[in-house]
């Protein structure tokens, strides 16, 4: 009995510390799980388009699909952005532009423009945390032709503007889809939040 | 002679020219995804770019890496047409509009994720 005695003594200090050994394995654990939902996150489940029903206008043109299906299927097996689903197609037309809206087996979203000019397929990671995933495209690059930002927004954004030299350029936006045919290169994007809040996002200059 | 006369008396002239029209639409395709080609591969290295070794027509300029992570691809010469995005692959998929070096930069991309550079030689 007397033997068990130093044990009695150390009880509480190893209670105490088994306790906080499971405190940081019950936090880590959520901290990850919440992490890991956020990167398989669907963007469909952030966009506005997705959060009504499909109709005959969504469908994408069958050249547009076809040549979409190359791109896709010469993507090397690291990058794959999985095999898009054309009968869940979502039209979205900001301003004078049309963008498909195309989900993959992979939980991405692919963008595909009428005009060709850019495309290609996002995860949820952007639109997740800031709200707005962007891009831009430039059909002379430092010429006088506008350079168009465009890209999806979430439903915690409100309206997003461009921050230009000349001045500000507001976006035209439908169904979650957004587009600005800026008048000279923007410094950045001013993005408002249905919280009131607003996030400035700087815009690199082109690396020439 | 004989020989010819016999194929498009066989088959008949409208398939001979239906063929044609097939392998006019067909050819160019084939063509143009044939002459692609991978002008870098690598990871990591953000804040660097790379070029084709020379200046050529080109129909498209793409680069795939980690979805997530931003990309600019650009020409040098042509049109200097030129996207930057985060998406999978960052693809600017207007012609160069005449001689033009391709050229792919990484924005952020530390992912450790393998990226190859494409664009199209005629």
């Amino acid at each position: 009995m007397n033997r068990l005695k130093p044990f009695r003594r150390l009880l509480p200090a190893l209670l105490l510390g088994l306790s906080a050994t499971a405190g940081v394995l019950i936090v880590t654990n959520a901290v990850a799980i919440a992490s890991n939902r956020a990167e398989t996150q669907s963007p469909t489940e952030l966009v506005a388009a997705f959060q009504r029903e499909r109709t005959a206008n969504d469908a994408l043109p069958t050249e547009l699909a076809a040549e979409w299906s190359a791109v896709l299927g010469q993507a090397p097996a690291d990058n794959s952005a999985g095999v898009p689903d054309y009968q869940q197609s979502r039209l979205a037309q900001p301003g004078a532009s049309r963008i498909w809206l195309v989900p993959t087996t992979t939980r991405q979203l692919c963008r595909i423009r009428d005009d060709r000019s850019a495309g290609g397929c996002i995860d949820s990671s952007h639109l997740a945390s800031d709200g707005i995933d962007w891009g831009l495209v430039d059909s002379d690059g430092p010429g006088p032709s506008p350079t168009v930002i465009w890209g999806l927004v979430s439903s915690t954004v409100s309206k997003i503007s461009a921050l230009t030299p000349t001045g500000d350029d507001v976006a035209a936006l439908d169904e979650g889809a957004f587009e600005i045919r800026a008048t000279a290169f923007p410094k950045a994007l001013l993005v408002a939040k249905t919280d009131g809040t607003t996030l400035r996002i700087e815009v690199p200059p082109p690396p020439r | 002679m004989r020989r010819t006369r016999w194929i498009l008396g066989g088959c008949g002239k409208r398939t001979v020219l239906a063929l044609g029209c097939l392998a006019l639409l067909v050819l160019p395709t084939t063509i143009a995804w044939a002459s692609q080609i991978d002008y870098k591969s690598g990871t990591n290295h953000p804040g660097q770019s790379w070029q084709t070794t020379g200046q050529a027509s080109r129909a498209y300029n793409q680069v795939w890496h980690e979805a997530g992570k931003y990309w600019w691809v650009y020409y040098v010469g042509g049109n200097n047409g030129q996207t930057y995005d985060n998406a999978n692959p960052t693809h600017y998929g207007g012609g160069s509009g005449g001689s033009a070096y391709s050229v792919c930069a990484n924005d952020n991309d530390s992912s450790g994720v393998v990226w190859t550079c494409q664009t199209t030689t005629p």
